[in-house]
This record gives C-alpha cells, sequence and structure tokens, in this order.
C-alpha cells in the first residue's frame, strides 16, 4: 500500500511543503501531550483497576504512535530543508562559474540529481550552445545555465539535454528543425 | 519558464501507523491496522467521556486545549481508518485489472 496515505496527518501549505519547525512538529506533540495528560488525570481521578487494561494499553499505544509521527515529520522536514539548501547552493554555483564552469557544473549535475524542477513546455525556450565539444544548455529568458557537458555531435547534445530533463520527470520535445 | 528552488517532495514514513503484520494489501493486515486504530480510538472516547460524568471536581477537569487535542487525535485515528481501508481498495482494483 502507499505510504502517502497517511497526508491528513501533516501539517503543510496548499502547495504540499512544510511551513515551520513549530508547525510542523506541534500537532502531532500536542495531541500526544493531551493523551498523556488524560491517562494521568484518568488515573488520578479514580483507581488504576477501574479501567480495562486494554484502555490503557491503546491509549499508551496512541501516544507512542503521536511521537512516531512527529519523528517522522521532523525526518521529513529536515530533509526538505537540506535539499532546499542544496539546490540553492547548486544552482549559484552554475551562475557564478564563468572561469571553470564546466567542472562547476559537472560538480552540480552530480549532485543534484533530482533536484532541479524546470517547467519545460517547449523545447525552443533553450538554446543549446557549442565551442568545440563543449556544449551548454541555457534558459533564454533568465540566460540561466542549466547544464554543461561534452558531447561529440549536435544530436548527442540534444539527446543528452533530453535525457537530463527526462530523469527529472519533466517533458523534453525535440527542437524541430530550423 | 522556472526554475523552481523549493522542489523537494515531503516523503514522511508513517509506516508504524500500519499493521505490525507488513504492509501488503491483504484482508490480514487491513484488518489488523484498522483494529488497532479502532481501538486506540475507542480507548481514548472511553476516557473522554470520563471527564464528562461523576462527581465535579476542578482539579480533575482537563482544560478545552488537552480536550480538543485529544478528540483531534481521535478524529485522525477516524481518518487513518478511511485511508487504510481506501487504499485497500484502490489496491485490489487495480490488481483485478
Amino acid at each position: 500500500m502507499k505510504l502517502n496515505i497517511f497526508e491528513h496527518r501533516m501539517n503543510i501549505g496548499q502547495d504540499g511543503r512544510f511551513f515551520n519547525l513549530p508547525d510542523t512538529l506541534f500537532p502531532s506533540l500536542g495531541r500526544a501531550a493531551a493523551i498523556a495528560e488524560l491517562l494521568e488525570v484518568a488515573c488520578e481521578s479514580g483507581s488504576i483497576n477501574s479501567f480495562d487494561p486494554d484502555s490503557l494499553q491503546r491509549a499508551s499505544q496512541a501516544i507512542r504512535l503521536e511521537i512516531r509521527d512527529a519523528e517522522s515529520l521532523i525526518d521529513a522536514y529536515l530533509e526538505e530543508t537540506r535539499s532546499s539548501a542544496q539546490v540553492e547552493t547548486l544552482a549559484a554555483m552554475v551562475q557564478i562559474g564563468e572561469e571553470d564552469d564546466y567542472k562547476l557544473a559537472e560538480l552540480a549535475e552530480a549532485n543534484a540529481e533530482g533536484q532541479f524542477v524546470i517547467n519545460v513546455t517547449n523545447w525552443a525556450n533553450y538554446s543549446l550552445d557549442a565551442c568545440g565539444n563543449r556544449y551548454r544548455y541555457t534558459d533564454k529568458a533568465t540566460q540561466e545555465i542549466l547544464l554543461q557537458f561534452v558531447a561529440d555531435s549536435d544530436d548527442e547534445a540534444e539527446e543528452i539535454c533530453m535525457d537530463f530533463l527526462r530523469r527529472r520527470g519533466m517533458q523534453a520535445k525535440k527542437k524541430k528543425p530550423d | 519558464m522556472q526554475h523552481k528552488t523549493n522542489t523537494a517532495t515531503l516523503k514522511p514514513d508513517f509506516k508504524h501507523r500500519l499493521s505490525v503484520l507488513g504492509d501488503e494489501p491483504s484482508p490480514r493486515c487491513v484488518a489488523d491496522a484498522v483494529n488497532n486504530a479502532a481501538n486506540q480510538a475507542s480507548s481514548l472516547i472511553i476516557m473522554i467521556q470520563g471527564q464528562f460524568m461523576g462527581p465535579e471536581c476542578s482539579d480533575c477537569k482537563l482544560s478545552d486545549e488537552i480536550i480538543y487535542n485529544c478528540l483531534e487525535s481521535v478524529y485522525h485515528l477516524v481518518l487513518d481508518m478511511k485511508a487504510i481501508v481506501n487504499a485497500y481498495h484502490n489496491a485490489v482494483q487495480e490488481d483485478s485489472k
């Protein structure tokens, strides 16, 4: 079964991302604390023997699972935070890499697996420039360098670009001949 | 044309909410997962009910916030059951295609 069926347990924005650390964790921890307090007061106000042992066990289980939720959420939150920071760093590396940009872009490409998201609707929005066997794949609108690599031919370069997009789950159309 | 920087997908692992018998879409696992959630929910409701009966005692009364959070927990358990049953139903339908 898909494990994202428990989306209702995630406190996230409409764009599907977390807000901040307190908003991510406090709901689960608050529920765990409330159940613990309920148990505490129930045991204080009556005899512990007046409860069905099963009720106590299940309530304790509910607390444990709420805490596990919080643990999973903080793991996912940290992962998201780390990924975002990494992408920003890598994008900056590609942009500033004027002198030794090939090496920087290669590093970015190696580390940014699955991180770049580009809404590709038209191949013509990009330019693929060559200098010798080095190619540069640039966003025409922002002049941002998205990928630099070595290829033996223009066709191979186009394939590399399309593969770059495909591996990121994006649509890529082959360039139409001018 | 955008180059987004916040692209990470959220994947919290809520596997602990499924059955300890496994996460495959089998009647045994689904029954166990739903039973667990239902037992937790009913235990919480029994204890919440205790707040509204018996002698009035201000020391024993929990705040609205605590009661709210407890009810929220029960609500989430009901949503869990619904989600598990729906996921099982979808998985069985996909298998039968």
